[in-house]
């Protein structure tokens, strides 16, 4: 008997096909891969969602955010110093506390950035984001003793929660997993509602926005706040996951890593941040292999390149090629 | 109750008065024109008008309220809409999407994040209807940017329209556009604004009078004249300021 | 009481140094728009030429001139071969300077190794000063004299020259200018190298304030020039003057009396001008 699939339902699959597929791809992955490899992916997961929550705020409301990997940093060194100081071990804690850490960061920064306009906010996020790497990074007590200072944080186990169960680099992957599929479904949703709509015609024209009724600060704030609490999230996996943290993973360098990643992968599409996180992760794993110490000067050099000469990025064109066999690209009424 | 009331309204940039003592009521359903040679302060009226600049004195009232400091997206939920002397678009995004946003602008459901915004039907039939009504609904799906001037000038006034504003402000509606495409747009415009109050500014007096019922007149800051089409069109020092610019 | 006039006397030169950089990065954002993120990296830059030049040559002038030279060359090429073909598009060429960041960082460490050069001190500056019972190095005063002069230089340019002029008008009004056939172009161009440059001759004489220098300090400085570009107001030679004496003389101060904050203390200056005073202190409303 031939199972007779609509049209209708025949597009949606098309639509869903690389999705579906990328995600069993990465749920077998440690089937058929080596631990280097699955602690690759791992680390893909945790960038690709800290890119995403950068993408929501850069593509989509158009807000330029220089200085992202602080919520990342106090995401990651706010569970360090619960675990190692605190001795607050349970997952269940630390984490929420982490990644409340970075919500009221988000919330507190947010109302000294916005207050700026286009440059200027990118220059006034960029110097939140080394006040943080200051704050991790200066060695004078009592801060020093608790961040570790130029040193950072080290010796930061896998999560504890409960159950008696221990994490091993497969588990603790399919665990990063679930958490990164939930956050991405929910960016997605947000990107997908009236609000993410809403948030689009802001990047568009803040001024027409206002007229028609939308108070253009308030969006702005909570998409920042938004993106900071993702980015926190990213964090305490990040540290679990590394099991250290130090004031590189903070700064600008780190900031300006998340945007190559964003404008590789192409902004304002969310997925392009995941793909551009994948790129550059495995061209980091793939030369480090044999000239670590040339990795940055790659880096720069395809920073320049892209800008120079692709700055759509290549998710948009994958996206062009679905569209094209799906038919896609429309709003259903 | 009058729509809008102004009282003695000021405006100044540096130490340059460009709106001086501005006093004058709109009723419901009216249709008001604002005139004035280039520079008389129209547009810096409409700005003051619809939140963009502060003014230096003076009240604001929309129907009732008094709106004088208050922020632009806030006149627009108590019904206030305008649109914009240069094309003022979502430029990248869907003219779908420009419509939608606009009919969301006054309703509540604007900050919800989780449900997509294809759940609300109402506002895509609303939309619908309205593209529709100008044989642009085969667009929805075009960028902003892929469509002609003359569409564009017309989606500017579609999205002031669309949320169905108790006080429409218009800006130079036919700024660019061809007296072909001008006639088009006044046929729309009088299609879609039903009894919706009108306060618009123009340059070109046959759209003003054909739009009209009452005129006020702007000449380098202050209200010279006020008065039905017919009045204005035989005062005499409206045909002076004229003189030479106009037909 | 000589130790807060030392201070204070410190304070001034780091400012002055400050001033040397963030003059060039203030007046290419006020003509251009243009955030030269690569700035730190071209002030450092300088330095390591200028002292390697010193170190071969033993003349400090000749290391003051180099420095300068090859940071301003430096700049002229980011500017002119990748810059300028992303006219107007203010982010991707943000961007792209910060590409080079990475790159000439990267390129520093691999040509001279990650140890700190050391800073150089010509003879003729060697010694110190006995202020008030304390002693005060004697090439810290030729710093500050160098800022000064400089600042006056740069006034004299600005008020009373023609180039001064339509330099400030550039950067209230660009159109305007090429409106009134004035190819800003070259002047653009001129701005690039010479705050380059300007740049690497700074890093070159304020060494010896910081001791030595080392190839990823292009970063920190970048955002200390940035600090004082926002506090002074952008566009603006004497805000950037004012904006770097404060940082300078709070930075110093900071981290003799309040260590815990002394490395992060000019983001704090920097975001509450921000939030007090967005333009800056002596900034053009942008």
């Amino acid at each position: 008997m031939i199972l007779r699939v609509s049209k209708e339902e025949k597009k949606r699959l098309i639509r869903l096909a690389p999705h579906i597929f990328i995600g069993l791809l990465l749920l077998t992955l440690p089937i058929y891969t080596d631990l280097s490899i699955v602690s690759l992916f791992t680390k893909i997961l945790i960038y690709g969602l800290l890119v995403m929550s950068l993408d929501l705020l850069v593509g989509y409301t158009g807000l330029l955010a220089f200085g992202h990997a602080a919520f990342f940093g106090i995401g990651a060194y706010t569970t360090g110093i619960l675990i190692k100081h605190y001795g607050i071990t349970s997952f269940w804690l630390s984490a929420p506390a982490a990644v409340l850490m970075a919500v009221l960061a988000a919330l507190v920064f947010g109302l000294v950035a916005l207050r700026a306009s286009a440059i200027y906010f990118l220059l006034i996020t960029l110097a939140i984001g080394q006040l943080i790497h200051g704050i991790v990074h200066t060695s004078a007590r009592p801060l020093g003793a608790l961040t570790g200072g130029s040193d950072g944080l080290g010796g930061i186990p896998y999560p504890d929660i409960g159950f008696s169960f221990s994490f091993s680099p497969n588990s603790f992957y399919y665990f990063t997993f679930v958490i990164f599929i939930m956050c991405a479904l929910l960016l997605y949703w947000i990107t997908k509602s009236p609000f993410g709509y809403s948030l689009q015609g802001i990047r568009e024209s803040e001024i027409r926005a206002r007229a028609l009724g939308y108070n253009t600060w308030l969006y702005r704030y909570i998409a920042f706040v938004i993106g900071g609490l993702f980015a926190g999230v990213a964090g305490v996996l990040y540290v679990h996951y590394n099991g250290f943290i130090s004031p590189e993973g903070v700064g600008m360098g780190a900031s300006g890593l998340l945007w190559l990643m964003l404008i590789l992968g192409g902004s304002g599409t969310l997925w392009g941040g995941f793909i551009g996180g994948r790129i550059i992760l495995s061209l980091q794993y793939f030369v480090s292999g044999f000239t670590p110490q040339r990795w940055p000067l790659i880096l720069g050099v395809c920073f320049v390149g892209i800008i120079m000469f692709y700055r759509g990025g290549i998710l948009p064109q994958l996206i062009i090629f679905w569209k094209k066999m799906s038919h896609d690209g429309s709003l259903k009424g | 109750m009058e729509v809008l009331k102004v009282e003695r309204l000021s405006q100044s940039f540096g130490g340059l008065s460009v709106l001086e003592d501005i006093s004058f009521s709109i009723g419901a359903a009216e249709k008001v024109a604002l005139i004035g040679p280039n520079g008389a302060g129209k547009t810096t009226l409409l700005n003051v008008l619809s939140g963009f600049i502060p003014p230096r004195a003076g009240r604001i009232y929309l129907l009732g309220n008094d709106v004088t400091h208050m922020p632009s997206h806030r006149r627009a939920s108590l019904g206030l809409s305008r649109s914009f002397q240069i094309n003022t678009l979502f430029s990248h995004l869907s003219l779908l999407s420009n419509v939608l946003l606009a009919i969301q602008g006054v309703q509540a459901t604007r900050y919800q994040m989780i449900r997509p915004i294809t759940a609300y039907k109402g506002n895509f039939d609303k939309a619908q209807e309205l593209l529709e009504l100008v044989d642009l609904w085969g667009e929805r799906d075009s960028a902003i940017t892929t469509l002609g001037h003359g569409q564009q000038r017309q989606v500017e006034i579609i999205l002031a329209l669309a949320s169905k504003p108790r006080l429409l402000l218009l800006d130079e509606p036919s700024a660019g556009l061809t007296s072909g495409e001008t006639g088009n747009l006044v046929h729309m415009i009088r299609n879609l604004m039903g009894d919706s109050t009108v306060f618009f500014c123009a340059h070109d007096l046959d759209l003003v009078f054909s739009m009209a019922e009452r005129v006020v007149v702007l000449y380098y800051g202050h209200i010279v004249a006020q008065g039905t089409a017919e009045e204005i069109q035989n005062n005499p020092k409206v045909r002076e300021i004229y003189l030479g610019t106009e037909k | 009481m000589e130790i807060v006039v030392i201070n204070l006397l410190n304070g001034i030169a780091y400012g002055m140094v400050l001033f040397l950089i963030a003059a060039g990065l203030s007046v290419i954002l006020g003509l251009m728009g243009i955030v030269n993120l690569a700035h730190g990296v071209i002030f450092i830059l300088g330095g390591f030429i200028g002292l390697a030049i010193a170190k071969s040559t033993g003349s400090f002038l000749l290391a003051v001139l180099s420095g300068a030279a090859v940071s301003g060359v430096i700049g002229l090429i980011i500017e002119r071969g990748f810059l300028r073909f992303l006219y107007k598009q203010d982010l991707p060429q943000v961007l792209v300077t910060f590409g080079f960041v990475y790159i000439i960082a990267n390129l520093l460490l691999w040509i001279w190794g990650a140890r700190p050069r050391a800073a150089f001190v010509p003879t003729y500056f060697a010694g110190s000063v006995a202020i008030m019972g304390s002693y005060f190095p004697t090439h810290r005063f030729a710093v500050i004299a160098v800022g000064v002069a400089f600042s006056l230089g740069l006034w004299w340019l600005q008020e009373k020259t023609k180039l001064g002029a339509i330099i400030r008008a550039g950067m209230d009004n660009a159109e305007m200018v090429s409106g009134l056939g004035i190819n800003l172009t070259p002047i653009n161009i001129g701005a690039f190298f010479f705050g380059s440059a300007i740049a690497g001759a700074g890093c070159v004489i304020g060494v010896q304030l910081f001791g030595s220098v080392t190839f990823d300090a292009g970063i920190d400085m970048l955002l200390v020039a940035i600090a004082v570009v926002i506090v002074g107001g952008v566009g603006s030679i004497q805000g950037s003057l004012l904006g770097a004496l404060l940082i300078g003389v709070i930075d110093t101060f900071s981290r003799v009396y309040l260590p815990v904050i002394a490395e992060y203390t000019m983001y704090l200056v920097m975001i509450f001008v921000l939030t007090v005073r967005p333009s800056g202190l002596l900034g053009r409303k942008l």
